[in-house]
């Protein structure tokens, strides 16, 4: 990634998170989250990493094998 | 004058194929190609609720029956039909091309089907060539895999058939509409059976081991086919259930999960049928006509993507002959027109607006808010955090930039290419106008998808999505392994068994047969010289009668001698 990729991904965020407080929430899509500011922020970013962490420990833990773990069969 | 186009389009695939093998060798491909559009064009001018019955002994069947929930389902059928056509146009194996069309017709007879047995016979069609399509890769992994997948059809096949049955028995009408939720064991039964071909999850396993053990034309059928069609039965038999709820949510979370572990490119893309298909179960299971509307629109665009995505991916390893993340890296500069097509489908499974993803996928999200179902709509928009991950950044971070492991891939025949193009086409003209695939929907659409909440939560979602993956991309990349997921308690099992069965009871067998004979052995040896019974010394020796007779005259003359000893003795004491 180059400098002027980021620039365009920081002004793509900064877009996103002001452009939340130009128009009120759809009602019929009324939920408590609505009320917290940059709340899909937040729940990419913690949800990424929340997938990441849990995948991958359950691969550690007993999900992972050696590639001919079925050779047998 | 309108045509008159009132011809089950399934049985036009069913005589393609049955043609097919006749023609000569050069006109196959594109008969190949010709006759889904034909099928298409008779699905686009089928008149609205044309039907055509026949009588078989004492039943009425519906063998076809158009409305509006199945045209869609018809059109996107027979248009992936003769896309995946396009992309095995440089096939020259006849079987392959009989197997797709074969394929085909099963699901577009099962779309159309007006009554069950209709249905199972369609149904069941589709098992044998999508088998024959994972056979025909030739590796030994495929072979075994394919076997697994025909044996868990046929399982489901079996489920859904004694369902029927028992329907049958208790409502006496064989016409497929909705049933009521509730207790009839016939109901279960029927949706077990589906479920299974839609890869509920648990009963998901067949899908995640073969798909990326079949052909790279013949996984493009299937990323289309079996589960939507199952799809399509969820959402024209099942609407309202409940459970299907809970079930699609978990579909598109383990998926997600999975897909995450998964170091085989094609294995990331089958994970995600799976996560996406729970969207699809999910707007089943709400029901609300939104809902419905949600997931028909979801399935004809995931139909277009997944099978740009599976085209993609198969490109790969048709043209470098590797398919696993830790062997593959770097390939961007070698191929960036199928890595751009690739990103149009991948954009549109993670719900980028102006593609395709972001007006169906946000229509079944939107559907689960509207019918408050809060906890499902929350953890639908966390999947897509996780489809984004594997298929907009892990895989393709890791095929074409990442590490550059210097390989030099093939070029792929034009074909496959033009096949991808026509996919990714439609990706984004749904994604720019989509009042075009709307206007096909079941139900009147009241959705927009272009409004600003619905861009901001979006662009929100993928912009800290992909914040989160560049800092982490290092934990995310391919790891060499395979990953256990619900296959093994048949898989490991079946070693087992065959441990106990076969390998044990035919060593058990051999134990018991070398006693055998070894006992007859020292029979025969003991009856040869009942000496042995005594004398160690006598040993394996057969019996030989001058063996002992020294010693026997010496017996004798001892005993002789005795008797005269004592006759002497007698006679003087006498």
């Amino acid at each position: 990634m180059n400098v002027s990729r980021w620039i365009l991904l920081g002004i793509a965020a900064t877009a996103s998170l002001v452009g939340e407080f130009l128009m009120p929430h759809d009602p019929a899509h009324d939920a408590w989250w609505n009320s917290i500011p940059a709340f899909f922020a937040f729940y990419g970013f913690i949800g990424c990493l929340l997938i990441i962490v849990f995948a991958k420990s359950l691969g550690k833990l007993f999900l992972r094998k050696r590639e001919n773990y079925y050779d047998a069969d | 004058m309108p045509i008159d186009a009132t011809f089950p389009p399934a049985l036009i695939l069913l005589a393609g194929a049955l043609l097919l093998p006749l023609l000569p060798r050069g006109f196959r491909s594109p008969f190949a190609l010709l006759v889904p559009l034909i099928a298409l064009g008779l699905v686009w001018l089928a008149p609205s609720e044309g039907q055509v019955t026949l009588r078989l002994m004492d039943y009425q069947l519906v063998v076809y029956k158009v409305d509006r929930l199945s045209r869609v389902f018809g059109i996107i059928f027979a248009l992936i039909t003769a896309i995946g056509g396009l992309f095995a146009f440089h096939v020259r194996e006849s079987a392959k091309q009989v197997a797709a069309l074969l394929y085909a017709a099963g699901a577009l007879g099962v779309t159309f089907a007006g009554d069950y047995i209709t249905l199972f016979v369609f149904w069941e069609l589709m098992s044998l060539p999508s088998t024959y399509l994972i056979w025909a890769r030739g590796t030994r992994e495929s072979e075994k895999a394919g076997m697994r997948y025909l044996m868990f059809h046929v399982f489901g096949g079996g489920l859904l058939f004694a369902g029927i049955l028992a329907h049958v028995s208790e409502v006496r009408s064989i016409l497929v509409e909705p049933l009521a939720a509730g207790n009839a064991i016939s109901s279960w039964l029927i949706l077990a059976g589906v479920c299974l071909n839609a890869a509920v999850v648990p009963l998901h396993a067949w899908l995640s081991d073969a798909y990326p053990k079949a052909t790279v034309t013949g996984a493009v059928f299937m990323s289309a086919l079996t589960t939507k069609t199952a799809v399509y039965v969820l959402l024209r038999v099942f609407p309202g259930w409940e459970i299907l709820i809970t079930l699609g949510v978990l579909m598109a979370l383990y998926g997600v999960v999975f897909a995450v572990l998964a170091n085989d490119i094609r294995e990331i893309c089958a994970y995600h049928i799976i996560s996406q298909v729970g969207y699809m179960v999910t707007g089943a299971g709400i029901g609300t006509e939104m809902a419905v509307n949600g997931a028909t629109a979801h399935a004809f665009s995931h139909i277009l993507y997944k099978a740009l995505l599976f085209m993609g991916a198969g490109t790969v390893l048709h043209t470098t002959g590797k398919s696993k993340l830790t062997e593959l890296g770097g390939l961007g500069k070698r191929q960036p027109v199928i890595l751009w097509l690739y990103m149009i489908g991948a954009f549109s499974i993670s719900g980028f607006p102006l593609f395709n993803g972001f007006v169906s996928k946000s229509m079944v999200i939107a559907a689960a808010g509207a019918a408050h179902y809060d906890i499902a709509m929350l953890l639908l928009l966390l999947a897509s955090v996780g489809t984004f991950l594997s298929l907009g950044l892990k895989l393709p971070y890791g095929t074409w930039f990442g590490e550059d492991r210097v390989l030099s891939p093939d070029t792929p025949p034009r074909n496959m290419i033009l096949a991808m193009a026509a996919a990714a086409f439609f990706c984004l003209l749904h994604g720019i106008m989509p009042g075009l695939l709307y206007d096909m929907l079941p139900y009147k659409v009241n959705f927009a998808p272009y409004t600003l909440p619905h861009l901001v939560e979006a662009s929100q979602i993928l912009i800290f999505t992909f914040v989160a993956f560049w800092m982490y991309r290092s934990k995310v990349a391919g790891e060499a392994g395979i990953t256990l997921d619900v296959d093994w308690f048949y898989r490991r099992p079946a070693e087992w068994a065959r441990r106990i069965f076969l390998e044990d009871l035919e060593r058990a067998f051999d134990k018991v047969e070398s006693m055998a004979i070894d006992a007859v052995r020292k029979l025969v040896l003991f009856g040869n010289n009942p000496m042995a019974l005594f004398s160690r010394s006598a040993g394996d020796k057969g019996f030989s009668p001058d063996a002992y007779r020294p010693n026997l005259q010496m017996l004798i003359i001892l005993a002789l001698f005795s008797f005269i000893v004592l006759s002497v003795c007698g006679f003087f004491l006498s």
